[in-house]
């Protein structure tokens, strides 16, 4: 077993919403990879399933070759998640939140933890209800790496936070990545973050994977165009064009599968002053997800 | 450190660390035999995925570029890099073209960019012959 996710024909319907509609993703042990999609694409709702937490109506989730839902302590060696509410009680201080993790967590290392504490910044003493939003995020954090996880799986785990809790929060994911062959799954709207962090993108729309491609190799098959043509006349057929605006004479539109094909076409189409510029991830996410049908 | 990444270019992370790499060696500022900066350095100053910048070194020590020493990290080979003309060019290319593009909405015509260019030439050859100091005054 050399995946450390294996989804396989996973559905479900909230009502008659079909949130996930059958897809398949395989995803090997030493990749990190961002799951990206618009609000209410499922995101949470797969994550949720690879917890445990919520059961599919049909397919299955193996996490390192075991589902989730058949380990009966609702637990698998080697993983960690990051979800807003996880274990965090708003009676108990940092060091009582900590001492009831490490008690229900097998691999806790307690050195991992006090060099976290320290990195992070907080303190035994404070209670959990006084916590700042990024201190908050931060525990939930601490709690997930100070087992050392082998699979890390986070639902947006920087959203709301500060730029200053943000990086710190990088500069942690990173020191884990440096040891080889841990694995990174994790959800957000933050692209450029996505583009630091991630090898790999995974965008679900309409309940299923559209995209999952080395992020490199994402960035090289997009680009946006901006060209001349003549006003008030049928542009030509450009493949892969979308989200086409005009604006008297000026043209621009996105381009996915970019290939030298293209860039002939475009070239021998009749425009004029043709700018040929590189998308970012963020224009490469919107040109799936916000595409209407 | 001399690496840094542009999230805005369609060139993938680990292909623009390595061409720093390449291009700081081959303009001298990174000598044979030095030490480069290491894996955990990079990804966390820049805060990026360290297979990112495994990638790039990885890439460098195959062309042998760099090489690796066992516990004391990555170094520039002795006699590594000599830019090609075309790489040479490529980069001239660039700079040139920046030059050419705000001639032309200066309203400079070319033959007076080129007299511009050339009295720039003879100061140069000036400075390199006879030490004159005026050279970057302008």
């Amino acid at each position: 077993m050399s995946n450390a996710i294996d989804i396989s024909n996973i559905k479900h319907k909230f009502g008659k919403k079909k949130v996930l509609d059958g897809f398949n993703l395989e995803i090997p042990k030493g990749e990190a990879i961002a799951l990206l999609g618009a609000n209410g694409s499922g995101k949470t709702t797969l994550i949720q399933m690879m917890t445990g937490l919520l059961k599919p109506d049909a397919g299955e989730i193996k996490l390192f070759g075991e589902n989730p839902l058949d380990c009966s302590n609702g637990f698998i060696p080697g993983i960690s998640f990051v979800s807003e509410k996880r274990g965090i009680f708003p009676w108990m201080t940092v060091g009582g939140t900590l001492k009831f993790a490490r008690n229900i967590t097998p691999d806790w290392d307690c050195a991992e933890e006090k060099k976290l504490l320290s990195h992070l910044k907080l303190r035994h003493d404070q209670k959990t209800r006084h916590l700042s939003r990024g201190e908050h995020g931060k525990l939930v954090l601490l709690m997930a790496l100070a087992s050392k996880p082998k699979l890390l799986i986070m639902d947006e785990p920087t959203e709301g936070l500060d730029p200053l809790v943000k990086r710190t929060f990088m500069k942690q994911l990173i020191d884990l990545m440096l040891n080889e062959g841990r694995t990174v799954f994790y959800s957000t709207h933050e692209m450029q973050e996505a583009e630091r962090l991630a090898r790999k993108v995974a965008i679900l729309v309409d309940g299923k994977v559209k995209v999952y491609e080395d992020m490199h190799k994402l960035k090289c098959k997009h680009r946006k165009i901006q060209a001349v043509f003549e006003q008030d006349t049928t542009l030509p057929i450009i493949p892969g064009s979308c989200n086409i605006r005009r604006w008297d004479e000026k043209v621009y539109m996105d381009v996915r599968d970019w290939n030298e094909k293209t860039d002939e076409i475009i070239q021998s189409s009749g425009f004029e002053n043709i700018e040929i510029l590189p998308a970012d991830l963020e224009d490469v996410f919107c040109m799936y997800a916000g595409e209407e049908e | 450190m001399f690496l840094k990444v542009d999230f805005a270019s369609s060139t993938p992370l680990y292909a623009q660390l390595k061409e720093q790499v390449l291009y700081s060696i081959a303009s001298g500022k990174i000598k044979s035999g030095s030490k480069l900066p290491s894996v955990r350095e990079v990804s966390t100053e820049l805060r990026i995925n360290p297979s990112t910048v495994t990638q790039a070194y990885r890439e460098l020590e195959y062309e042998k570029i760099i090489f690796t020493k066992k516990g004391q990290g990555t170094f520039v080979s002795e006699n590594s890099v000599q830019m090609s003309s075309k790489e040479k060019e490529q980069i001239l290319n660039q700079v040139i073209e920046k030059v050419i593009i705000k001639a032309h909405h200066l309203g400079t015509n070319s033959n007076d960019l080129l007299k511009l260019f050339k009295a720039q030439l003879k100061k140069m050859k000036d400075f390199l012959e006879n030490g004159k100091k005026e050279v970057n005054d302008e």
